[in-house]
């Protein structure tokens, strides 16, 4: 079982944090993941860098456990940003993580978007956008229209959404039919019969289970999907294939 | 048993979800809950009368699984009142549900009082969406020492906040649904005012029942807490057999 979404390091509300790697493989032990794909908190609200080093050391340490994201602020520069993507991919990770209200740019600013977003198509690496982190956490909501021009716009480009919630359905639907490049992943989503409602109108190959731990209850995100009212078949691609078809895994 | 002290009889058509009372029995079936408090969504947001009607029908439909609340409009005053205390003395419903974003009514406002009074005089609880962190609970509960104010959504985002006010106040209990889904959220509650007057609720058909299952199993709490906190807790409240 794959876990497409949780977050690693230190987080200054409350005592969510979990900077423990043993802490971590311990909750997901309990759960039964075998592999969580894991973005550094402190690289999505405070320094990109120093937060990358914490997931690439993760990373090292449990390659068979961690699939690591790099964290990117476009507004700090092409130059600048593409340079630390490469020392992140170099070292391991497979992935890019943005979200752009703490740091300050719009998803749809194009100038900031280009050189990056050539480089995720050229080395074929999915970009994760955050629409938000968890409810009431003041760090600001990438508003869903910009995240529809972002995925109408790379086409070449897997992109996942997370932190959508069951407010953000109708509108993921209708993304989800029009953009093939286009996942929605359901951490975030509290509402009624999540991933039921995304497979019987969308089919199941482009949503992906996740936990948001540290941030949320991680049985939680588990039992949305291995309760669900759907097929085993879509059950697998949820909890397993279609986040190892994104990053490439072997089966 | 498992008794969901938050559910609805609803349709959110601007979200693409609704729920009627088969399909919220589904989902208890489905989630091993045993009873489920209701109240109707035309009831929070268009006419309290014809909401309280369709889960009158529901009640009726399965009265071994599903338990009513009333829902009333504060602005409504004597009426409110009336519609009150039939709904509960003639109808069998078990609770009064009030909703300050869809009224405008704090809960601790002179057009509460009556209510509340009379649900105190009634021993009846009162369910309020609770998304402040419980200030107007405080006081609320400070007026109406008697009665028992269920803080649905435990408070929302400052749900700590909530907790304090619940330490406080011992006619208050706090209800776990809600999309802040972090974790501690239980355990914490638990640790400062006991697992007795935290109550398990899922805002089905809104919200999924899993979330507020999977939160209390994943918990670390003890198994006696956990099966105050799902059922044995609202049973006292309610005098129902546990």
């Amino acid at each position: 079982m794959i876990d497409a979404n949780a977050y690693f390091g230190g987080w200054a509300v409350r005592t969510l944090g979990v900077r423990d790697p043993a802490e971590f493989l311990a909750a997901m032990d309990r759960c039964g993941i075998d592999v969580a794909v894991v973005s550094s908190l402190k690289g999505m609200v405070h320094n990109t860098r120093d937060g990358n080093e914490e997931v690439i050391d993760l990373v090292e340490a449990y390659p068979s456990r961690f699939i690591g994201l790099c964290c990117v602020n476009p507004r700090l520069g092409a130059e600048e940003i593409l340079t630390e993507l490469d020392r992140c991919l170099r070292s391991g990770l497979r992935g890019v993580r943005l979200y752009p209200p703490p740091q300050l740019y719009d998803l749809d600013d194009w100038e900031l978007m280009e050189p990056l977003m050539e480089e995720a198509e050229r080395r074929g690496v999915p970009v994760y956008v955050t629409k938000m982190l968890t409810h009431g956490i003041p760090y600001g909501t990438t508003p869903f229209r910009s995240i529809k021009s972002f995925v109408e716009r790379y086409k070449g480009v897997n992109i996942v959404a997370t932190g959508m919630n069951y407010r953000d359905r109708l509108d993921a639907l209708r993304l989800l039919r029009k953009a093939e490049n286009f996942y929605v992943e359901l951490s975030l989503d509290s509402g009624v019969e999540a991933a039921r409602w995304y497979v019987e109108k969308a089919g199941s190959d482009r949503i992906l289970m996740g936990t948001g731990y540290c941030l949320f209850y991680p049985l939680v995100g588990v039992a949305k999907v291995s309760t669900a009212r759907i097929p085993e078949e879509d059950k697998r691609k949820i909890l397993h294939e279609n986040a190892a078809r994104l990053f490439s895994l072997e089966r | 048993m498992i008794i969901d002290a938050h559910a609805h009889i609803s349709c959110w058509e601007e979200l693409g979800i609704s729920g009627d009372a088969d399909y919220v029995v589904e989902l208890m079936d489905l989630h091993g809950i045993d009873k489920a408090c209701v109240s109707d969504s035309r009831s929070l947001r268009y006419d309290f009368v014809q909401g309280n009607d369709g889960i009158l029908r529901a009640v009726r439909r399965y009265p071994d699984r599903i338990l009513g609340y009333v829902t009333v409009n504060p602005w409504h005053g004597e009426e409110a009142l009336k519609e009150f205390r039939r709904r509960i003395l003639e109808d069998g419903m078990v609770g009064l549900k009030l909703h300050v974003s869809h009224t405008r009514v704090n809960y601790h406002s002179p057009l509460c009082d009556p209510l509340l009074e009379e649900a105190s005089d009634l021993e009846v609880p009162v369910l309020i969406h609770c998304y402040d962190g419980g200030a107007s609970a405080d006081k609320a509960a400070s007026k109406h020492p008697r009665v028992k104010l269920i803080l649905g959504h435990m408070g929302g985002p400052d749900w700590f906040d909530a907790i304090m006010v619940a330490k406080r106040h011992p006619n208050i209990y706090l209800e776990i649904c809600s999309s802040v889904m972090e974790r501690g959220i239980i355990e914490t509650a638990v640790r400062h005012i006991g697992a007795e007057r935290v109550l398990f609720g899922t805002d089905m058909p809104l919200l999924d029942p899993v979330v507020s299952v999977y939160k209390v199993r994943d918990a670390e709490i003890t198994e006696r807490e956990k099966r105050l906190i799902l059922g044995e807790n609202m049973a006292r409240i309610l005098n129902l057999e546990a």
